[in-house]
């Protein structure tokens, strides 16, 4: 049988495993549903999707006549940086960026932001891409839409 | 073995203590959750979200779109404050509150918008967010009911190059006395020729502080017989127009039952962007004046005409190669034309013109 302080210095070593093992679990309880909340509640995909619809509606055409937007029809030979000038205040602090491609043509919104983000993403920057088919002079071309965006939802200072 | 000592290692047995260490988690699961869906700044960062996200949303409709948003929830009991600005919004509970719910939205860089708080003291809130024309609106439904004008028309956002000289034209004219005479619509002895005279005359005095002004025929009405009125005809106002540096307009009105169009009528030629523009800052601008000042509209447009398919007459001033517009204002049926509201048409049309310029 074991002395009276061999069994004290057993028991300090059980509860302290159990202490601890205990610590571990309460804090696995705590944090666990909060990354899962977070996840839940995340909401860049709509926000990214949004985004990107404002890119496809600002390529679209315009009727002058009867001021009809042709949603998903666009004349190509107008695709340029300057087409975006209006899709996105100047006010807009969260950094995000547009690479627009179709048919080897390409148009930038906030480039410089883009030059600088995209080799770095998906690690410091996120990425979201979309695809939409779109017709340009009664031809049906595949629209690519890149966007790169800062993982943040407060802006980024000193960027 | 004594029966204390059964007792000690049932209590300190591994299946005892296992039940005894879940039940303690799982209460504190529970516990955790309920305070996080009940939380504040969990709340408040979500209808933060929610109101940015909504905005961004609205951007992506080329018309005019309202919404009343009324994050109302029965059992909730906390007021919050919202602070709409340039880019975001926030959503928060007193001045000093440290954990604001924020989240960021991007307008289009040519919608117009004011920054605007709204505070409430209640849970049973409508806040009304508004895109209309090229502006973007917020308020609180319960303490301003503003009338907006849904009637505007997205107008393009690049600013053209107008003239600084203004060729006014009163449709039509009308001089009993001679051989010709033109009064446009006539309905129980009124003369559409007459009102277009009455708001040339107005947006004349208004529009010389602003520009060099023209005018295809004289406004003044005669002192000693005032049914007559210098009469010109159509080709003779289009020749004045045609010989003048400047862009022109028109004024005319429209001829419908208890209705009020604001309408321009804008010419398919090499100044067509310049004169949409015009046209339809111009339109807008009235249109929001009148609405403003609780005059009904009941629409607006812009109107393209083919000068060379054209079979209205009084459409032949549109041939005039510059820019320009017909402009409508309402009907003779219901005339808005006074006195009290040429000043606000006049005014509005200035407004419009140095918004397209």
């Amino acid at each position: 049988m074991p002395s009276k302080k061999a069994q004290l210095g057993i028991q300090w070593l059980y509860w302290t495993i159990y202490i601890f093992i205990t610590a571990i679990f309460v804090g696995l309880v705590r944090f666990l549903p909060a990354i899962y909340f977070a996840t839940a509640i995340d909401t860049y995909n709509i926000e990214n999707t949004i985004y990107n619809e404002r890119v496809f509606q600002e390529l679209s055409n315009i009727d002058n006549l009867t001021l009809r937007h042709n949603y998903g029809v666009s004349d190509l030979n107008l695709l340029d940086d300057d087409r975006f000038s209006n899709t996105f205040s100047n006010d807009f602090d969260k950094k995000l960026a547009f690479k627009i491609n179709v048919n080897g043509k390409t148009a930038f919104v906030n480039k410089n932001f883009y030059d600088r983000a995209r080799p770095l993403a998906p690690v410091r920057y996120k990425l979201f891409n979309s695809k939409k088919p779109i017709v340009s002079q009664n031809n049906i071309v595949l629209l690519n839409v890149e966007q790169v965006f800062t993982h943040t939802l407060k802006p980024e200072q000193n960027e | 073995m004594n029966k204390r000592a059964t007792f000690v290692d049932m209590i300190f047995s591994p299946l005892f203590e296992t039940i005894l260490a879940l039940g303690v988690v799982l209460t504190y699961l529970l516990w955790f959750i309920s305070s996080f869906a009940s939380d504040v700044n969990f709340e408040k960062g979500f209808m933060a979200t929610d109101i940015a996200l909504s905005v961004d949303l609205m951007m992506l409709f080329p018309g005019n779109i309202d919404i009343l948003y009324s994050p109302h929830i029965s059992n909730y009991n906390n007021f919050f404050s919202f602070n709409f600005l340039k880019d975001k919004v926030e959503v928060f509970q007193g001045n000093n509150d440290k954990n604001k719910g924020i989240y960021y939205f991007s307008l289009k860089r040519n919608i117009g918008f004011k920054e605007k708080r709204l505070d409430f003291n209640s849970t049973d809130v409508t806040i009304r967010l508004s895109k209309v024309g090229n502006d973007f609106f917020v308020s609180d439904i319960d303490k301003e009911l503003i009338s907006f004008d849904s009637h505007q028309i997205s107008c393009p956002s690049a600013k053209v190059n107008i003239p600084n000289r203004v060729i006014i034209d009163a449709g039509h004219g009308f001089n009993p006395t001679s051989t010709f005479s033109d009064t446009g619509f006539v309905v129980n002895n009124t003369k559409e020729s007459e009102f277009n005279r009455q708001i040339a005359f107005s947006f004349f005095n208004t529009a010389k502080n602003f520009f060099n002004v023209e005018l295809t025929r004289e406004l003044e009405q005669s002192q000693t017989n005032p049914d007559i009125e210098n009469s010109v005809s159509e080709q003779d106002r289009l020749n004045k127009i045609n010989s003048i540096d400047g862009f022109f307009l028109s004024f005319h009105l429209g001829n419908y039952n208890n209705k009020n169009f604001i309408k321009a009528f804008v010419a398919l030629n090499k100044d067509f962007d310049k004169s949409f523009k015009l046209a339809c800052e111009i339109v807008n601008s009235i249109s929001l004046n009148l609405v403003k000042n609780n005059i009904s509209v009941d629409g607006t447009a812009i109107i393209p005409v083919d000068v060379g398919l054209n079979k209205n007459s009084h459409l032949n001033v549109l041939s005039a190669n510059k820019v320009g517009a017909l402009i409508e204002l309402g009907s003779i049926n219901n005339p808005i034309i006074n006195n009290e509201n040429n000043i606000i048409i006049s005014q509005s049309i200035i407004d419009g013109v140095q918004n397209a310029k």
